[in-house]
C-alpha cells in the first residue's frame, strides 16, 4: 500500500505540475474513489501535501523576487479566516455532503480551466507608489516589471471563499487565487502565481491544524503521499518545459467533469 | 514605497525558512518510511510529548508523525521570520498583519472540537 501511495503521489503531482494546478483537485478524488479513503482523511492528507510543495515553490518565488509578500500576508488574513471556518464546518458534516461540494467545485474548476486564457489579463502599466506596489525582474521578458495592485478590498470576498474551500475540501485554492489576483487586483501573472503559492501554504496550515486536532491526519497515509508529491513536483517542473499541455488540459477537463459526476452519484 | 526585494530582510530569510523547513520535514518522513520497511510494527504516538522517546527508539510512525508536524510548522516558521524581518525593515503594517495571522493560527490551535 505504501508503494502504491508513493507512486500515486508522484503521478498526481507530475500531472498537477503539467496542468498548472494544485494536486489536491486530483489527489482527493483519487483517494476517495480509487482507494476508498474517508473524505475527511483524504482532505487532511491533501492539505499536508499542499504545505510540502507550496513551501518549496514559495521559497523559489520569493528568492527571485516574484512574490509580493506584503500583499500575500495581508490577503492571507481572509483566506485563513475562510480556511478555519471551512475546516471546522467540514469536520462536523456528513461525508456525502462534502463529496457533493467537492463535485460542485470540480465543475467550477473545469470551467476556470476552459476559460483560463480569458481570465488572465495583462497588468496595467506600473505605478511606483502605494504600500503594496512592487517591482520584479521578469527573466522571460528580460525587463523590470513594476505594478500597483488594485481593487484590493474587492478581492477580500474571493479570498474568503478560496480559503473556506481549501479548508473544506483540501484544494490548494491556487486555481481561485491566481485569477482573483490577476483579474481583480491586476497583478502580473508571474507575480500572481508566486504570491498565490505563498498564500496557499499558510491557508493549508490553518486547515491542517483543524484536521490534526480532529485526528483525521493518518501518518501511514500522509507520509508516502507527501513524499510522492514532493518527488513528483520536482519531476513535473522539469517535464513541463518539454510537454505541450494544451491537449492535456482539454483531456483533464473531461476527466474532471467525469470525476465530479461519479462523486455526485457515488 | 515599492518593494525592492534585494534590499529587505524579508526576501532573504523567509525563503530560507520555507526551503529548509520543507526539506527537513521531507527528510524526516523519508527516514520514517525507511524505518517502516525495516520495522513495520510502528504505532501511533499520542500525546505528542512522548514523541521524543519514540523517536529515540526508532519507532517508524513516530518519525512519520514528527515529519508531518515539521511540515505543518514550516509556513508558521516562515511567517515568524517575516515578523522578525518586518521589525528590522521597520515595516509596521507588515508586522501588524503578521501578528494578526499568528493570532488566527493560535486561535486554531486553541479551538476545542
Amino acid at each position: 500500500m505504501t508503494i502504491i501511495l508513493l507512486f500515486a503521489g508522484i503521478a498526481i503531482s507530475i500531472l498537477g505540475s503539467l496542468l498548472g494546478i494544485g494536486g489536491g483537485v486530483i489527489l482527493v478524488p483519487f483517494l476517495v474513489l480509487a482507494l476508498h479513503v474517508p473524505i475527511h482523511q483524504a482532505v487532511a492528507t491533501s492539505l499536508v501535501a499542499i504545505i510540502a510543495t507550496s513551501s518549496q515553490v514559495a521559497a523559489f518565488g520569493e528568492q527571485h523576487g516574484f512574490t509580493n509578500i506584503r500583499l500575500a500576508i495581508f490577503l492571507n488574513v481572509f483566506t485563513i479566516i475562510g480556511a478555519i471556518s471551512g475546516s471546522l464546518w467540514a469536520t462536523h458534516v456528513n461525508e456525502k455532503i462534502l463529496e457533493d461540494i467537492f463535485a460542485g467545485v470540480l465543475f467550477v474548476i473545469a470551467g476556470i480551466m476552459l476559460l483560463h486564457n480569458k481570465l488572465v489579463k495583462p497588468a496595467p502599466p506600473g505605478a511606483d507608489s502605494g504600500y503594496f506596489s512592487a517591482t520584479f525582474y521578469d527573466p522571460y521578458e528580460q525587463r523590470e516589471v513594476s505594478y500597483r495592485p488594485q481593487h484590493i478590498p474587492a478581492a477580500f470576498w474571493g479570498m474568503l471563499l478560496s480559503g473556506s474551500l481549501s479548508g473544506m475540501i483540501g484544494t490548494s485554492g491556487g486555481i481561485f487565487n491566481v485569477p482573483i489576483l490577476s483579474l481583480i487586483c491586476r497583478v502580473p501573472i508571474r507575480a500572481a502565481a508566486a504570491t498565490s503559492s505563498l498564500m496557499i501554504g499558510l491557508t493549508a496550515v490553518a486547515g491542517a491544524l483543524v484536521y490534526y486536532q480532529a485526528d483525521f491526519i493518518r501518518p501511514l497515509l500522509v507520509a508516502p503521499v507527501v513524499m510522492g508529491v514532493v518527488i513528483g513536483s520536482m519531476l513535473g517542473t522539469r517535464l513541463s518545459l518539454y510537454i505541450q499541455s494544451k491537449w492535456l488540459h482539454r483531456l483533464f477537463v473531461i476527466l474532471l467533469i467525469g470525476t465530479a459526476v461519479k462523486m455526485l452519484f457515488a | 514605497m515599492p518593494l525592492i526585494k534585494k534590499h529587505v530582510h524579508i526576501y532573504t530569510y523567509m525563503p530560507l525558512a520555507l526551503r529548509y523547513g520543507g526539506l527537513i520535514g521531507a527528510g524526516i518522513l523519508m527516514i520514517g518510511l525507511v524505518l517502516l520497511q525495516i520495522h513495520p510494527a510502528g504505532r501511533v504516538v499520542a500525546p505528542e510529548r512522548l514523541l521524543l522517546v519514540a523517536l529515540y527508539h526508532l519507532d517508524s510512525v513516530a518519525w512519520l508523525h514528527t515529519g508531518i508536524l515539521v511540515l505543518i510548522a514550516t509556513p508558521i516558521i516562515g511567517l515568524f521570520t517575516a515578523l522578525v524581518a518586518s521589525i528590522f525593515d521597520a515595516d509596521w503594517r507588515l508586522l501588524a498583519n503578521c501578528a494578526l495571522l499568528f493570532l488566527l493560527l493560535w486561535a486554531t490551535v486553541l479551538v476545542k472540537l
